[in-house]
């Protein structure tokens, strides 16, 4: 397959880059490993008349700590993430999820600003051509008058695309209360990683079209906390997840009740969906079998998985979301114990 | 109905890769991948095309020491970066260590996977020269074999000589 034909260029500073997107406006797309847009070009789901390559950039790839966060360029390879001696202590929910992305190839392509923005996966839409061809238009790749192909005779119902959200960097990052710093033609902002995600399958990342992720931020954890990263998928490398469930809980010293708890689900919705039971169940309680349990169940309720992806049913996935909920809190508690 | 193909003025361009040490000069179209110029272009066949989308890992080079897929890398992306492929490991007739190591302990078979996986254990080996066994099956992890079943591949790659 080769790729559609587009203008190139390689901007060699920020302002230049967000400058060429926004007089390029909406057919303009950033690549930087190119792992999730090259395919997208190769299916022709994504046919862009330029693409703007941001890794001649210089000064987006590092991985800083200090002031109390963790400053990770958007640049930095999935594979510098996963290999960091202090990511790996101190976030071990973030290089489990920077390690369990795509293969060893993938990783070390695959920046950790691409990641938080792939865009959704669906069945009906990550397919070729041909496939495509032989079926009724998906309501994400057509217009509005095309339906979601899950649901092609719901009649009278405004049109909803499903498509999964798809990423582990993601759900690790917003349960470790992570922001992200955006670059666009108006200036730079900072916004917690949550708000980059809008809920709609069709327009998954709330970015506008000149805009850059160039940062992302993650508060430095308190003494007596930890995060876990779990991910289901058939093999264990090159698959995206069919689930992925990160925790992070801090416990107070002296009493060790727990004084801040996160659940954030991933590949269930066209968005990381956070568990917010999960923080009243547990917040200044001691952590105890049946209180796990409780989190398990409200993990079970919040997790919506439906059919569009093939490898497993949507039912297995939601009954997993309990049990995966479970032994994340439990090896976070681990970590903890063992520290 | 679904629309292929844009119209887009569409100009080559001069870059330069460097492959295996040697420098190339060549007029590319943008959207050719890093694959496609070293197979057609400079004919390296050696690298082999297989999914074509980034799941088989047929297509491993090494970009500055590192493996990634050639066929989800622009050729415009790796000018003047250090591009390994399996046609520069051997010495003339002298095969590097890897490949020696791949023959002496049947990890061929049909040999389609080959290159992938001897540049994705290069990758690996020049990082960490003595991996686990655990370490070596993450490393590739990328790479799809249909014939050997990996365990003489790991093998092979377990016994490398000057680890």
């Amino acid at each position: 397959m080769s790729l559609p034909k587009f203008d190139y260029q390689a901007p060699q500073t920020l302002d230049e880059a967000v400058l060429l997107l926004s007089k390029a406006k909406k057919d303009a797309k950033v690549i930087a490993g190119g792992t999730d847009l090259v395919v997208a070009m190769k299916q022709r789901r994504i046919t862009p008349a330029l693409v703007v390559n941001i890794k001649g950039i210089k000064g987006l790839e590092y991985i800083k700590n200090g002031k109390g966060e963790l400053r990770i360029g958007a640049l930095t390879p999935l594979s510098s993430i996963e290999e960091s001696e202090l990511i790996r202590e101190k976030f071990p929910a973030l290089a489990k999820a920077a390690g369990a992305v795509g293969a060893p190839q993938h990783r070390n392509a695959g920046t950790i600003g691409g990641n938080i923005c792939l865009n959704t996966r669906c069945w009906y839409y990550n397919q070729s051509p041909f496939f495509r061809k032989c079926r009724p238009v998906c309501y994400k790749f057509g217009s509005d008058k095309d339906k979601c192909q899950l649901f092609p005779t719901r009649e009278g119902k405004a049109n909803v695309c499903y498509s999964v959200f798809s990423g582990d960097t993601a759900p690790a990052l917003i349960a470790l209360g992570a922001k992200i710093k955006i670059k666009g033609p108006e200036g730079e902002k900072t916004i917690p990683l949550t708000e980059l995600y809008t809920g709609d399958g069709k327009r998954p990342i709330a970015l506008a079209p000149a805009d850059i992720v160039t940062e992302v931020t993650v508060p430095s954890p308190p003494e007596n906390s930890s995060s876990a990263y779990m991910k289901y998928r058939v093999r264990e490398a090159i698959d995206f997840p069919l689930l992925g469930v990160a925790v992070s809980i801090a416990l107070d010293a002296g009493s060790g009740t727990c004084k801040n708890a996160s659940v954030v689900l991933g590949a269930v919705a066209s968005r990381p969906v956070e568990v917010t039971e999960a923080e009243k169940i547990l917040k200044g309680k001691k952590i105890t079998e049946d209180l796990i349990e409780q989190v398990g169940e409200a993990a079970f309720k919040a997790a919506k998985p439906l059919a569009n992806l093939l490898e497993c049913s949507p039912q297995y996935r939601k009954r997993l979301a309990k049990v995966f909920t479970k032994r994340a809190i439990k090896s976070a508690l681990e970590i903890i114990k063992s520290a | 109905m679904i629309k292929l193909e844009k119209e887009v003025i569409n100009v080559k361009r001069l870059i330069e890769l460097i492959v295996n040490g040697m420098s190339y000069e060549i007029a590319v179209d943008t959207h050719r991948t890093l694959l496609e110029v070293l197979r057609d272009n400079l004919g390296f066949t050696g690298t082999k095309n297989g999914c074509d989308q980034g799941e088989c890992g047929s297509c491993t080079v090494l970009i500055d020491g590192r493996a990634v897929h050639s066929c989800l890398t622009l050729a415009m992306d790796a000018q003047g970066k250090n591009i390994e492929t399996i046609e520069g490991l051997s010495e003339g007739e002298k095969l590097h260590p890897i490949q020696q190591s791949f023959v002496d302990h049947g990890a061929i078979q049909c040999g389609f996977c080959t290159p992938g996986m001897i540049m994705s254990s290069k990758g690996l080996l020049d990082k960490n020269p003595s991996p686990t066994e655990d370490e070596i099956k993450r490393g590739i992890s990328g790479n799809l074999c249909r014939c050997t079943g990996y365990v003489k591949i790991v093998d092979a790659i377990k016994a490398v000589e000057g680890r």
